[in-house]
């Protein structure tokens, strides 16, 4: 099959799919034009900037180049979690990143060591582009468990006050806020699960179909990419949800309310 | 006996007037306690730091004479229970309910049947869902619940706040009669000055940041 090339021009061209859409906002008055046109500027700076750097990148190698860029993606995925929170909460950002960083430790270590096998290890062509996956679910779950969790903490107050009356210890007293959390978070990622394929395709998948690579052989990287996504949604939102909720109780196992907004 | 020795405490959003200055007070066992405040007047909150759901500022709280702070929060809240104002549950049916109190409790075995009889409802209503039950039957399992854990202390927040007047009367009544039996000391906060009177021993009101006792 042969692969399809496009230029600047054609990239250009999708620009008509984003006026239909902001013309649908204007026509419907749903204020998003704003919104939908700087994000639209955003992606076409973002992403042409970071293919030049990528092809830079992928020409040096070095494990510590690797290090670099990954600390780069985990800091502002820290700090766009901590961005998208409703409430600022003491030393989310120090949560956030912790639990992004052990997620990407373990997914990308499995893939890595036992799937991919690149050589070197740290092959940056296989490195990058899977962190950059890997932690943009992530940090998807752990900002949407973490606003559930206080949400879930601020309806159930009077269930939880007395779980721990009846000398629950707080880990299972905050369990029930815990578990709508992360359920409530990980819907996305089940689903996509349940749906993959049958409805959609994935981007990475298309882009390697676009570029010319047998789907059989693009289909069996979408299936270790899915693992390694919903995996580190659930180790990620796990790790920070149970952090925020260490934060919020004391030793004496009382919740400190005031750090919950609402309560 | 729960002491109050020398306590401080201000609202929980620190706005207004300190809840306790100063205060000391000795709540002796066996007895009942009705606590009157004013609507705002902190009476909550001084539950709440009695079951250690929240610390004092200044000054410590003495369970038999330990301070609460320096004994395990499990221990604590075994020898302290607390009934709320409104009925929240933790559990789908009753039984779920008192077995959720009892897998924190230093008891193997409950005669579930036999506690719900204690606060007057039908053992027939263990498997029942809670959500089926009127608010007034809910505040008894909620009663029923507090007492699994065989509490030397029952603190109780304005319990028959959401009841009618005749429910209301019915659920006082079974608390005078469970903390005889139990022997428990019991500290039920009230806005109600008939009810205080009606079913305390002894009558405090919460103002000016002490507890003063009233004839």
């Amino acid at each position: 099959m042969a692969p399809y090339e496009i230029s600047y021009t054609d990239v250009a061209l999708s620009l008509i799919l984003m006026a239909l859409a902001i013309a649908v906002s204007r026509l419907q008055r749903l204020g998003l034009e704003k919104n939908l046109a700087i994000g639209t500027v955003r992606t076409f700076i973002q992403l042409t900037l970071i293919g030049f750097a990528l092809r830079i990148l992928f020409q040096t190698s070095s494990p510590w180049v690797l290090f670099a860029v990954v600390m780069v993606m985990l800091t502002v995925a820290s700090y766009e979690t901590v961005r998208r929170q409703d409430t600022r909460l003491p030393h989310f950002f120090f949560i956030a990143l912790g639990s992004l960083a052990l997620a990407l430790i373990v997914s990308l270590g499995v893939v890595v060591a036992l799937i991919i096998r690149p050589d070197p290890w740290y092959n940056l062509v296989v490195t990058i582009p899977l962190s950059g996956m890997v932690l943009g679910n992530g940090m998807n779950v752990v900002s949407l468990s973490a606003n559930r969790f206080l949400s879930e903490l601020h309806l159930r107050r009077d269930e939880v006050e007395v779980a721990l009356s009846l000398a629950a210890p707080p880990r299972e007293a905050l369990h029930p806020a815990f578990k709508n959390a992360i359920a409530g978070a990980l819907i996305p990622s089940v689903n996509a699960l349940m749906t993959v394929g049958l409805v959609q395709l994935p981007g990475v998948m298309t882009g390697q179909i676009l570029a010319g690579i047998s789907p059989v052989e693009a289909v069996k990287f979408q299936i270790v990419i899915m693992m390694m996504w919903v995996t580190t949604g659930v180790i990620s939102g796990v790790t920070a949800t149970l952090l925020l909720m260490a934060s919020l109780v004391n030793r004496r196992w009382q919740v400190r309310w005031e750090r919950i907004p609402g309560s | 006996m729960l002491t109050l020795d020398a306590v401080w405490k201000s609202p929980p959003d620190q706005r207004g007037s300190p809840i306790l200055q100063n205060c000391s007070y000795t709540f002796e066992a066996g007895r009942i306690y009705a606590i009157l405040g004013t609507s705002g007047a902190g009476k909550t909150t001084l539950l709440r730091m009695l079951n250690n759901l929240v610390d004092v500022d200044r000054g410590r709280i003495l369970l038999n004479g330990r301070d609460i702070n320096t004994l395990h929060p499990t221990r604590v809240r075994q020898r302290i229970s607390m009934q709320f104002q409104t009925p929240a549950f933790t559990g789908t049916t009753v039984e779920d309910n008192l077995a959720f109190a009892r897998q924190y409790s230093q008891r193997d075995q409950v005669d579930f049947p036999e506690l719900l009889q204690r606060v007057h409802l039908d053992p027939a209503t263990l498997h029942r869902p809670v959500t089926s039950l009127s608010v007034g039957q809910q505040q008894r399992v909620c009663l029923a619940r507090t007492l699994v854990t065989q509490p030397d202390v029952l603190l109780l927040d304005e319990p028959t706040a959401a009841l009618d007047e005749e429910t209301a009367e019915r659920i006082m009544a079974l608390v005078r009669e469970v903390s005889t039996a139990e022997e428990l000391l019991t500290i039920f906060v009230t806005h109600s000055k008939a009810q205080a009177r009606q079913l305390g021993d002894l009558m405090l009101e919460l103002r000016g940041g002490k507890l003063q006792g009233l004839s």
